[in-house]
Order: C-alpha cells, then sequence, then structure tokens
C-alpha cells in the first residue's frame, strides 16, 4: 500500500484547521506524487504543489511526504474567477497557424 | 453538459503541443485543445506535465512572435498577444496542471535515455514519453511525427493518443 501513514487524520485536520501530512512508500519522488495526488482526489483534499518531496526515514520504513489541505470555498471561487479572466483573455487572441517542429529541430 | 469532442482519462500526460494549440489557438486544433483543457479545468482528469514543458511552452511562444516577416501575416504574432497566451499559461500550470521534475528522477531520465536512442525520438518529447509509461497511462499530443517515430516500439505506441484535427 503506497499510501502508508497520514497525519493527522483528514477530519481532525479539517476540525482543527490544519494541514495533514501524507507518506508514500512509493520507490521513487514522481510515483509518489501521483499516488499522493491519487488519494486526495478520494478524499476530496488538495496537494500543494511540492515538485520534489521530502524523504524521511519514520517507522513506516522510508517515506516521502506530502502536504495536503481541504481547499476552503475562497480558493474555488478564486479559481473560477481565475478561469473566467482567462477565458476573457482569449476572445481577443487570434487563431495561429500550428508550430509543429520541437526544441530540437528548431 | 454538452460530450466532450475528445472526453479524457481519469488519468493523463499533456504534450506541449497539446497547450500551445489551447494558449495561441491554433488552427484545426483549437476545438480540440479547449476540449480538453476544459475536461482538466473541471477536474474530470489530472493532467501530469514534466517542468520542461514551460521550456517547450517558451520556445514556441517566441516562434509566434518573431516569425519572419514574410510569415508575419499568417503566423506572427504581436507582443500583447504573446504575453496574454504566456499569463494563460501561468493560470492553466498553477491550478490544473500537476508538474513533475524530469531531468533530476532517475526513473524519466533513464527511460527517456533509452527511448531517445531507441526510437530517435527528442530528449524533450521522450520525456513526455517516458513519465506516460512510468505511469502506465496515454500521453495525448498533436505531433503526428512523434507518433511516427514512436509507432517502431508496440509500447510506446500502445501509449501514445493522437489528436486528431479538430470536426
Amino acid at each position: 500500500m503506497p499510501i502508508v501513514h497520514v497525519y493527522p487524520e483528514p477530519e481532525e485536520a479539517h476540525r482543527m484547521g490544519v494541514p495533514l501530512f501524507v507518506d508514500s512508500n512509493a520507490e521513487d519522488n514522481i510515483r509518489a506524487i501521483r499516488e499522493i495526488e491519487r488519494w486526495c482526489r478520494e478524499q476530496g483534499l488538495a496537494r500543494a504543489q511540492e515538485s520534489h518531496l521530502r524523504t524521511l526515514r519514520t517507522e513506516h520504513g522510508l517515506v516521502r511526504r506530502g502536504i495536503c489541505y481541504r481547499p476552503p470555498p475562497a480558493e474555488y471561487e478564486q479559481r473560477e474567477l481565475e478561469w473566467a479572466e482567462v477565458l476573457r483573455r482569449r476572445e481577443s487572441m487570434p487563431e495561429t497557424v500550428p508550430t509543429d517542429d520541437g526544441p530540437e529541430s528548431g | 453538459m454538452p460530450v466532450p469532442l475528445h472526453p479524457i482519462p481519469a488519468e493523463l500526460v499533456l504534450d506541449t503541443s497539446v497547450v500551445v494549440a489551447w494558449a495561441f489557438k491554433e488552427h484545426g486544433r483549437v476545438a480540440s485543445a479547449e476540449s480538453i483543457i476544459s475536461q482538466v479545468q473541471a477536474g474530470s482528469g489530472r493532467a501530469y506535465v514534466p517542468e520542461l514543458l514551460w521550456a517547450e511552452f517558451q520556445q514556441a511562444a517566441e516562434r509566434k512572435l518573431h516569425a519572419s516577416w514574410a510569415a508575419r501575416d499568417r503566423l506572427g504574432l504581436s507582443q500583447p498577444h504573446v504575453e496574454s497566451a504566456y499569463q494563460s499559461m501561468l493560470q492553466l500550470s498553477a491550478a490544473w496542471l500537476t508538474m513533475l521534475p524530469t531531468l533530476v528522477e532517475p526513473a524519466t531520465r533513464d527511460e527517456a535515455w533509452r527511448l531517445r536512442l531507441a526510437l530517435g525520438i527528442a530528449s524533450y518529447d521522450a520525456h513526455f514519453v517516458a513519465l506516460a509509461l512510468l505511469y502506465g497511462v496515454e500521453l495525448w499530443t498533436f505531433d503526428q511525427r512523434l507518433c511516427s517515430l514512436a509507432s517502431a516500439d508496440a509500447r510506446v505506441r500502445q501509449s501514445l493518443r493522437l489528436i486528431g484535427v479538430d470536426v
């Protein structure tokens, strides 16, 4: 089981208004990120967007630790506002011709 | 809610070609790209991208800006338009894309190297493919050349989803 420890439990963290640590024993950083992302989604939580998780040795072995939290309504509202802004900004963008060549072929 | 043009899976890797098509409204691709990005934004699926997406995106943005004068009427964009696309990409990446390190991650670094040597695909592309293989998800791309080169490897071929032109 890749998620080996969660502290505090989501309900308790919610009650206390604090984020929680989610430890994964996945074998590398990007596998651990994926497992923690999946777990967060199942719990209705969001992961702090670290791209390099801290590695530490615990009673559960070598783990990578993600920080997760329950997004407040204001965060969702802010995202909606930002998305509306993106859509507004795109209205003035003209259509362009596709550029297929990547950086190494230019 | 209308049926999306391209329903996305629960998890996928997005190629730079998709976000560039979205940000710069590329002809023949924009409807598909908007469909995909809108689903990611709505939480229908989780989109993973390597951090070097930014390098590719900036390269594409710079090309949109500095298209030759001869081609400017059909390709070139003004600085404000490029800045606008850049801002949209910033907001997209901050909120809805999961950025993953690549070059320092042995799991993708070594697989990307193997793919580059075996298939002759570009290093940047190889990192996207390696990430998709590692996660066992599809890489969604508009890049026909990548798909053509990758077709020599059955495992890679199965992990690629070539998005067709808008219909």
